[in-house]
């Protein structure tokens, strides 16, 4: 009777304290917004392979997604954003995500897009890698031309990346 | 009953009603907040996808410009031989159950119709070494420097990697890939 009284004077102490909940909650959210992918290229199902190498450290990422409907074209997303006008078009666009990758390491942000600008920084001996994520599904004429356009853009070492077996 | 015979007997009177419950809480309302925190939580743990174990297998993207005509040398002198090169025609497959077909070309000899079955982790691993085998027979000791593979617009683009993978298994470390033409036929 008396314990009863008193937790009701203290007013709520019955209750069940939401504090370290909350703490591990907002950490749990935490952790997935950083180790989750939300870019359209998670959906990629890749090839397996028995054999690879390990991941390269600075490398730009072009994604080949199996189209939506069959009959339509697959995408092709240079580090995430959608490239247009053809081979032409997706070549410029590595062109761009090199240079932009290549001014982050060096500090030179805003600078121009332009042939001269990649034969000067030597987009060849840049360091710089091609990673194509590619659904395996997909025939090969769907890829060649993104291999093609990497050659014009003067890369033409590029990794192909698989699924490790578990 | 009087209130003061009450309050001397240590109950007292006190108001059970929800709005005087509510007075006794001090802060604010965290239900709202917990609420919608679990809602983005149960969000993010269904949408995510987990950056899984990846690798990757080098390949050379093959620019497919014309070569320049060979010419003899002036004064009688011999046109440099061109480096050894392994060529991997990969055709769609032509049996249930496989990939692909690939024609395998070296040095003047060649293997025709070797199957190239799933490879990859875990499925058609022993097929696959059977198409390594077969090559390797083929290129005897002397593994090649640089091997091409010749894909057909239609061979799935895992059929293309199996291949690669297993001149990867020997040891051929610069792997060119590009589509097959017509004149790339035999």
């Amino acid at each position: 009777m008396r314990i009863r009284r008193l937790q009701h004077e203290q007013g709520g102490a019955s209750e069940i304290n939401v504090t370290p909940l909350i703490d591990v909650v907002m950490c749990l959210i935490i952790f997935f917004l950083l180790v989750g992918k939300l870019s359209l290229d998670a959906t990629i199902n890749l090839p397996g392979t028995e054999l690879g190498e390990a991941d390269a450290a600075r490398s730009i990422t072009i994604s080949v997604l199996a189209p939506d409907k069959p009959g339509s074209e697959p995408k092709v997303l240079v580090e995430g954003q959608p490239s247009a006008g053809g081979q032409a078009g997706l070549a410029e666009a590595i062109l761009r995500a090199i240079l932009s990758k290549n001014a982050a390491a060096t500090g030179a942000v805003g600078a121009a897009v332009t042939p001269a600008a990649a034969g000067n920084i030597g987009v060849a001996n840049s360091g710089i890698a091609v990673k194509l994520r590619a659904d395996k599904a997909l025939p090969y004429s769907a890829i060649d031309p993104v291999l093609q356009a990497c050659a014009k853009a003067g890369l033409a070492s590029v990794r192909l990346v698989t699924e490790r077996p578990q | 009953m009087s209130g003061g015979s009450l309050q001397s007997m240590g109950g007292g009177f006190r108001p059970r009603g929800a709005a005087s419950r509510g007075s006794l809480h001090f802060g604010p309302n965290m239900t709202p907040m917990v609420d919608i925190v679990m809602v983005i939580l149960v969000f993010f743990m269904a949408s995510a996808a987990f950056v899984g174990p990846e690798w990757f297998l080098a390949a050379q993207a093959v620019d497919r410009q014309p070569s320049p005509a060979v010419t003899r040398p002036e004064g009688g002198g011999s046109v440099q031989a061109a480096p050894l090169v392994l060529r991997v025609l990969v055709k769609p497959a032509s049996a249930l159950g496989q990939m692909a077909t690939a024609t395998v070309v070296y040095g003047g000899q060649n293997i025709k119709g070797v199957a190239v079955v799933a490879g990859g982790a875990g499925g058609g691993v022993g097929q696959l070494a059977a198409f390594g085998e077969a090559v390797q027979r083929l290129i005897g000791e002397k593994v090649p420097a640089e091997a091409v593979i010749l894909a057909d617009g239609a061979v799935s683009y895992e059929a293309v990697v199996a291949v690669r993978e297993a001149l990867a298994r020997l040891g051929i470390a610069s792997v060119g890939v590009s589509q097959l033409k017509p004149e790339d036929e035999l």
